[in-house]
């Protein structure tokens, strides 16, 4: 597991992306206000709920891992060193508590949809293939080149861009760091998976025109 | 978007088509496997009971869940029990028209202070009698995590796991 040690410094006069806001909604919960902490959880646990699934999960046990990494959170309060790695600390808890959950096999319902995964892949790949959606909906041609596009793209970007996709763009960074890309290659590595999607793209059918 | 933004510290500019691309990827990702409507609601509550620093209960009960007792979607009537080392409570759980009933009884009897505690943050509230048994009536239907505090501070605090009535 890679933990980052560059994470960028948020907050830096560019207002509170969700960096930021995990090290305030951390630093207000430990002086008993869990003001800031509301709407933390809820822009956060789509990110964590994506996460579960990633590593193979059915539904309900997800929906236990998210519930149970929010609950450590709170326990652990006291206890993480760093506010300003609270992001990273919920994406990491959750992907391990997943990946455990997955590993133990109680009530995992690895789904049938494994198409397109290469025979060579890892466990956690194939895990991860076994989450692809099957009831994505593909409103038209684009939808159907971007996902394709997507699906062959590495785990790892696959992973990195398909949670950056649901945030907003000034949290693309954030999010980037908390998935334990180094700070020095935030861009260089986002924008690598980025542009191994763009020239997927931009292949014949043309997405991006 | 601010101009700090427009550049992404190294390589290359984040441009248009990307924010473009990744909003359609977010759209598709969101559309393939939604989060679970009360998702957010469940945790939020989760935490506000582990807030309590109170001792978690443990469900007993065949094939029930960690997170919450959803595996036995109350219907009609069903009794769940929970236990911890010093207490044990068993609630019955019945449905009438829209409301649920609870009538609990805690073992050994002690005069437990019990809280019902709902996701939209309203609680039901109400004492155990001598032989340990309360009643909590007229409950809408939703993710709850029953509260049981002794008017001591040196006597237990307890919570139940999420109970979904």
């Amino acid at each position: 597991m890679t933990l980052v040690q560059d994470r960028p410094r948020s907050g830096d006069g560019r207002g509170s992306d969700l960096a930021e806001r995990g090290a305030d909604a951390l630093r207000s919960l430990r002086e008993g206000d869990t003001g800031p902490l509301g709407p933390f959880v809820t822009d956060v646990t789509p990110l964590l709920w994506h996460t579960a699934r990633s590593q193979g999960l059915g539904e309900a046990e997800a929906q236990d891992v998210v519930q149970g990494v929010w609950v450590r959170f709170v326990d652990h309060a006291a206890r993480i060193a760093d506010p300003g790695a609270v992001l990273q600390w919920l994406l990491v808890s959750t992907r391990r508590a997943a990946w455990r959950a997955a590993r133990d096999g109680r009530r995992v319902e690895l789904r049938d949809d494994v198409g397109g995964e290469e025979p060579g892949a890892a466990g956690a790949s194939r895990a991860h293939a076994a989450a692809d959606p099957e009831r994505v909906v593909l409103r038209d041609e684009r939808d159907r080149l971007l996902w394709e596009a997507v699906a062959r793209l590495d785990e790892r970007c696959r992973t990195l861009l398909r949670l950056v996709a649901l945030v907003d763009r000034p949290d693309y960074a954030a999010v980037s760091a908390a998935l334990g890309m180094p700070v020095g290659s935030i861009g260089p590595t986002r924008g690598r998976c980025l542009a191994k999607l763009r020239t997927e793209l931009e292949g014949p059918g043309g997405w991006t025109r | 978007m601010s101009v700090e933004d427009v550049h992404d510290g190294a390589s290359r500019p984040i441009d248009d088509v990307d924010v473009a691309v990744l909003a359609a990827l977010g759209r598709l990702v969101d559309d393939a496997d939604p989060v679970p409507p009360d998702l957010v609601e469940r945790c939020t509550l989760a935490m506000s009971l582990a807030l309590l620093d109170a001792e978690l209960m443990e469900l007993v009960a065949e094939g029930a869940l960690a997170g919450a007792v959803r595996a036995e979607r109350v219907t009609e009537a069903s009794t769940v029990t929970f236990t911890s080392s010093e207490v044990s409570v068993m609630v019955d759980i019945s449905r009438r028209g829209g409301r649920v009933r609870l009538d609990g009884w805690v073992a050994p009897a002690r005069g437990l202070r019990v809280e019902l505690r709902r996701a939209d943050g309203t609680a039901f509230a109400t004492t155990c009698d001598a032989d340990g048994r309360f009643v909590l009536d007229g409950v809408p239907s939703g993710l709850a995590g029953l509260v049981l505090l002794a008017a001591e501070d040196d006597g237990p605090r307890l919570t139940t796991p999420l109970l979904e009535l």
